[in-house]
């Protein structure tokens, strides 16, 4: 069963980590064929060029925000990892975005990444055998649970009891459909239904004897369509005779993880070491416990956004929770969602009355790099009143402090209806950037070019250079705001959500709305009334949008601005200005024409209205949703914009979840407002079939995937350029879009066992086709945007009696990339990979020893050949200490010659207590 | 007809036997025991057989207790609870109705505390030969003798005290004594405490507390209560 995992597992590292493309945009990347339900996707990337900040970001497919994860350097490489609990059998979709130092801005996908992710397949988990699982689930199933309606008969929650035969029950008889050979029973972490007696409707055990003091018992329940229920978790005292005091410092436990990362990595002569430390401690009680996790990264600098990390998660029973520095917070994914903040976070929760608070900093302030040209750019030479040069400076290359408030306030009404409301504000300090950068550098030009007077040598200076260089010569223009760089900003949004449950949460129905006010210079505070009343037109008349004809007569009323709130008075609420959006909300018209579809279609409003049902092996959920195009949070900047979407999914699981079927339909535009111009419209029907018979047993995955995308342009665009000459000369460009991208992928997985050793056979297809349905009336010099691709792999993964373990891979990638008048035949790049890799163990497991050796081969329009070689030790002193060891180099060859082109060395240290 | 109708007939006569071919559903199951205590199934064994803490019951199992002995039963459904002094002798009734249980307490004598959930079916009702006492929520002793008749004291809420003689009923409010006679007799009076049986589990060594406060599940504060001898 682990095999099959841990082969999966290396399927998808190993795709995305020995096969190496050389694809346009700077970016080297493969993605995986396919993932695990449940278990980490590691991706792996090559980027030309200086990356300042390297991010990861994934979510499950059909989501609407990311999550994010720092990407680390290691071995010429940059990783990322995405969390198992991220991976689910809905899909995955993934985008790869590099800063680098000259401020862009690089990705996988190429073009928009973030708009248009990697979607991965993923495969259900391989059958687990029942009643030999280890150690407690905490929620990492990736597949919805069921509310549970066990009954603790005995030891009641915080009961006394004696040390001896000490009888725990609980009640299954209000719980529909138990699978009593699917229940298991743990008592202080460990596994002991075998010695309980289960019934359908009572589990009973009788713990022989007992240590003094607290006892955690849970109860796991898996009903007979395969659904988990939640998990029944309660706490009992043990006394013992006599006069024992259990002292609760005697419960007290604690728990470690210290891990320490160097590496060294030469590439093209550059070196690049990168270190890394990261320390985790958590400690208590089981109704009271302490967390905390220290981050200390070389690559933290003034330059960028935090890259050290510092945070604590107080968390007393299951009630309240405070998360101090940095943490992700979890509220509603129309506020924040996968975003980092460093601040407090609180959670009370009731079960009937949930509290959330969060303040904290979002962003940090950044004054800016002090090379050339980064911070400050002289934009002119010009001469003051009274003649002098005046040198005109603007400020940029800086990120504001943006400081973050939100919350959430819920109630639950018997555990079948919720409601809640929510909110935020994010707001750019404006103070927070300094306008005076002493030691920054920027070019002064030559003044010969631009005055008659004499003004100072051109050259590089500093600002304090360019000041005492002025001094007695003329003065230095420097605004106090309006800088050329980023403007500050001021978001605030707000909404509610709601849902209801019936059936024992087998019919679940959930909305929310949200609506988002956004101004994107707020550098000259908010108006007053007199400027709100010239907002929309010239006229200072008390009206706001009113509008006359030549002789004075009223062609529309507009709004008045008698008892309207001045908006300077609420400026610490929201900075109201013209720079805000929406300036007004909803469309007058629409509203006066089509009131409820003017409501639904505010520019700034997001909705959604979500049902899920589980029943006879199904789990049917439609969901329909819309993000407007002026809908903003600052704290999701991933969330879709300008989306209307329908999504019909239903996933069909027989045979005790062995065999699983699922179709989805999604469709989406963003034809949200009347005024939309080409909107486009999207289709998707995705087959996936799943059959997982048990561990030990060769296993099927296969899914099928159609996209049709059309816009409704259906003439080309015209157009008309006028030369100097005054003759006019006629340009067409095809906008249309009408393509058919089919998508398919099959896994199958053949797990051997002979003699004592065992082995895995794991062979994955996928294919991304892209059809133009317009093909035949594009010119020769159209080129498609989409790449077609297809991938082969055949991974044998063996654990032989010895120590030693032993991978081989064998893979082939083509991609086609259209290119301007080349047939796609012509476009097209082959990569072959070989590999192997070996560990072999010693001294009784305590050190292993490793090495591999891979081979790439590119031909078609790239032609290269890298050889891949690396080695390893790993030894472990005592049993909680491990130290590695590895280096690796790649060596390429292409028809210029050969040479090494990476060499790396990565020692690391992990101690857990 | 009969070829009409034999599907209806064999699909019958196969339901009839796989439901009679199910094992009997348990309604309760002995939590606590000291001392001798037995039961005899209502099915399989007509012996008695010592109990242990973790015996399941089903419909109609028999239950006594030895001198001196002491039985906890809670029943599945909704925690309801049945404490068993010595020399008492009982029989056990469940039947299931939809997502709850009917409850009653067949009893030839001796001395039983219930702590009766709230009902969400019907009423929890202990029967004497003399006597029947129901309730819809509440705890309550009932002391049993084929001879001298019942005495129900009453802790919280209402007890309904009919004599099966008689047909007399009286409502027992909290703190007050029933006595129900074999000859119909029917009386209330105030609760004498020295008259109440002493709770074995609240009896002996009263353990002392340690309490440590933290949250509360209901919001306000959680107390760690550990108590020792």
């Amino acid at each position: 069963m682990t095999d099959l995992r841990t082969l999966a597992l290396v399927t998808v590292i190993y795709f995305s980590v020995a096969v190496q493309a050389q694809v346009p945009g700077g970016v080297l990347h493969i993605p995986p064929t396919g993932a695990v339900a449940g278990q980490a996707v590691t991706v792996e990337a090559i980027v030309e060029g200086q990356v300042v900040d390297a991010r990861l970001y994934h979510r499950t497919a059909g989501s609407s925000g990311y999550h994010e994860e720092d990407m680390s350097f290691s071995i010429s490489t940059w990783k990322g990892t995405i969390p198992g609990n991220f991976v689910s059998q809905r899909g995955l979709e993934y985008a790869i975005v590099f800063t680098l130092s000259d401020g862009s801005s690089i990705g996988f996908p190429h073009g928009d990444a973030v708009s248009d992710p990697q979607f991965v397949n993923v495969v259900p988990a391989p059958t687990r055998a029942p009643r030999i699982r280890q150690g407690i689930q905490t929620g990492d199933s990736t597949g919805p649970r069921l509310a549970s309606q066990v009954i603790v008969l005995s030891p009641g929650e915080g009961e006394v009891v004696a040390q001896d035969n000490v009888l725990l029950a609980v009640s299954l008889f209000s719980v529909d459909g138990v699978d009593p050979n699917r229940v298991r029973f743990l008592l202080d972490g460990k596994d002991v239904t075998t010695e309980a007696e289960v019934t359908v409707d009572v589990v009973t055990y009788v713990a022989p004897e007992l240590e003094v003091g607290l006892h955690t018992a849970t109860v796991e329940l898996t009903n007979i369509y395969g659904y988990e229920l939640e998990p029944t978790t309660w706490s009992f005292m043990v006394g013992g005779t006599g006069s024992q005091i259990v002292a609760a410092v005697e419960e007290f436990s604690y728990s470690g993880k210290l891990r320490s990362d160097l590496s060294v990595n030469q590439v093209d002569g550059t070196t690049l070491s990168v270190g890394e430390t990261s320390t985790t401690l958590e400690a208590g009680w089981e109704w009271f416990k302490v967390r905390t996790d220290i981050k200390r990264s070389t690559q933290e600098s003034p330059f960028s956004q935090p890259r050290n990390r510092l945070s604590a998660t107080i968390q007393s029973s299951d009630f309240v929770t405070v998360r101090l520095g940095d943490f992700t917070p979890v509220l509603n994914p129309y506020l924040v969602q996968g975003k980092r903040i460093r601040g407090i976070g609180t959670d009370l929760d009731l079960k009937w009355l949930r509290m959330q608070l969060i303040k904290g900093e979002l962003e940090r302030p950044i004054q800016g790099f002090l090379t050339e040209d980064r911070s400050y750019q002289l934009t002119e030479i010009t001469t003051d009143s009274i003649g002098r040069p005046k040198y005109v400076l603007d400020r940029k290359g800086y990120t504001f402090g943006r400081q973050y408030m939100a919350g959430r306030l819920g109630l639950s009404l018997f555990r079948r209806f919720h409601i809640g409301v929510f909110g935020q504000k994010a707001k750019d300090e404006v103070g927070s950037v300094l306008r005076k950068l002493g030691s920054a550098q920027f070019t002064v030009p030559d003044w010969r070019g631009a005055i008659s007077v004499a003004g100072i040598d051109s050259g590089l200076y500093s600002l304090s250079q360019l000041e005492s260089a002025l001094e007695g010569v003329g003065p230095i223009n420097l605004s106090e705001k309006n800088w050329g760089g980023e403007k500050p900003m001021d978001n605030l949004v707000a909404g509610f959500d709601w849902g209801f449950s019936f059936d024992d949460r087998r019919l679940i129905v959930e909305s929310a709305w949200a609506m988002s006010m956004l101004n994107r210079d707020i550098w000259d505070g908010a108006m007053n009334i007199a400027q709100m009343d010239t907002s929309l037109d010239d006229s200072l008349d008390g009206y706001i949008g009113r509008s006359y004809d030549e002789l004075g007569n009223i062609l529309s009323s507009g709004i008045s601005t008698e008892g309207l709130p001045n908006p300077t008075q609420f400026e610490d609420i929201f900075t109201a200005n013209i720079n805000m959006t929406p300036i007004v909300p909803i469309d007058y018209q629409a509203l006066s024409e089509t009131p409820m579809a003017a409501v639904l279609n505010m520019p700034s409003s997001a909705y959604h209205l979500k049902t899920r049902a589980f029943y006879y092996g199904n789990t049917l959920e439609m969901k329909y949703s819309q993000v407007g195009p002026e809908f903003t949070s600052l704290a999701n900047p991933y969330l879709s914009s300008n989306l209307r979407e329908f999504v019909f999914s239903d996933r069909f699981r027989v045979f005790d979840n062995k065999l699983s079927i699922g179709y989805e339909y999604k469709s989406r535009n963003n034809k949200i407002l009347r005024t939309t111009v080409d909107p486009y419209k999207q289709k998707t029907n995705t087959m996936t079939f799943a059959f997982a018979p048990g561990a030990g047993m060769s296993s099927f995955s296969a899914s099928f995937q159609n996209v049709a995308r059309t816009n409704e342009k259906t003439s080309l665009d015209t157009l008309v350029y006028t030369s100097y000459t005054g003759k006019d000369s006629i340009a067409f460009r095809d906008n249309r879009e009408n393509t058919m991208t089919s998508n398919r992928f099959v896994s199958v997985g053949v797990p051997v066992r002979r003699n004592g050793s065992s082995y895995n056979f794991l062979m994955t297809y996928n294919s991304i086709g892209v059809e133009d349905m317009l093909e035949k009336e594009r010119t020769s010099e159209y080129v498609q945007k989409a790449a077609n691709s297809e991938a082969i792999s055949l991974i044998t993964s063996a654990k032989f009696n010895s120590p030693l373990q032993a991978t081989l891979m064998l893979s082939r990638y083509t991609v086609q990339i259209p290119m301007a008048g080349a047939d796609l035949t012509d476009s097209e790049s082959r990569l072959t990979t070989i590999g192997g890799n070996g560990t072999y163990g010693l001294w009784g497991g305590r050190a292993k020893l490793s090495a591999g050796l891979s081979l790439l081969t590119v031909t078609g329009v790239s032609q290269f050949t890298f050889i891949g070689l690396n080695g390893g030790v790993e030894f472990k002193p005592f049993n909680k200490f491990v130290i590695r060891s590895s280096a690796s180099s790649k060596i390429k060859s292409t028809d210029k010659g050969t040479e090494v082109g990476t060499l790396a060395v990565k020692l690391s240290a992990n101690y857990v207590f | 007809m009969f070829v009409k109708q034999s599907p209806l007939i064999l699909i019958s006569v196969l339901l009839g036997s796989f439901l009679s071919a199910q094992p009997p559903a348990s309604v309760a199951v002995v939590t606590k025991v000291k001392g001798n205590v037995e039961i005899r199934k209502a099915v399989s064994n007509p012996a008695f057989t010592p109990v242990k803490a973790g015996q399941l019951l089903n419909d109609e199992d028999f239950i006594r207790t030895g001198a001196n002995a002491f039985a906890v039963l809670i029943y599945l459904d909704d925690k309801s609870m049945v404490k068993l002094k010595g020399d008492t002798n009982l029989e056990i009734r469940g039947k299931r109705v939809g997502k709850a249980l009917e409850k009653n307490i067949q009893i030839i004598g001796g001395s039983v505390r219930a702590v009766v959930s709230q009902q969400r079916r019907g009423e929890f009702s202990v029967t004497s030969p003399t006597s029947v006492a129901s309730v819809k929520g509440t705890s309550f002793w009932m002391v049993t003798n084929s001879q001298t008749g019942d005495a129900v004291y009453n802790e919280e809420g209402v007890v309904q005290l009919t004599n099966l003689t008689s047909g007399d009923v009286v409502d027992l409010l909290a703190n007050q004594t029933g006595t129900s006679m074999p000859d119909g007799g029917l009386s209330v009076a105030a609760t004498i405490a020295a008259n109440v049986p002493v709770d074995e589990d609240d009896s002996g060594q009263e353990p002392k507390e340690l309490r440590i406060r933290f949250t509360d599940p209901d919001g306000t504060e959680k107390v760690l209560i550990v108590k020792y001898n």
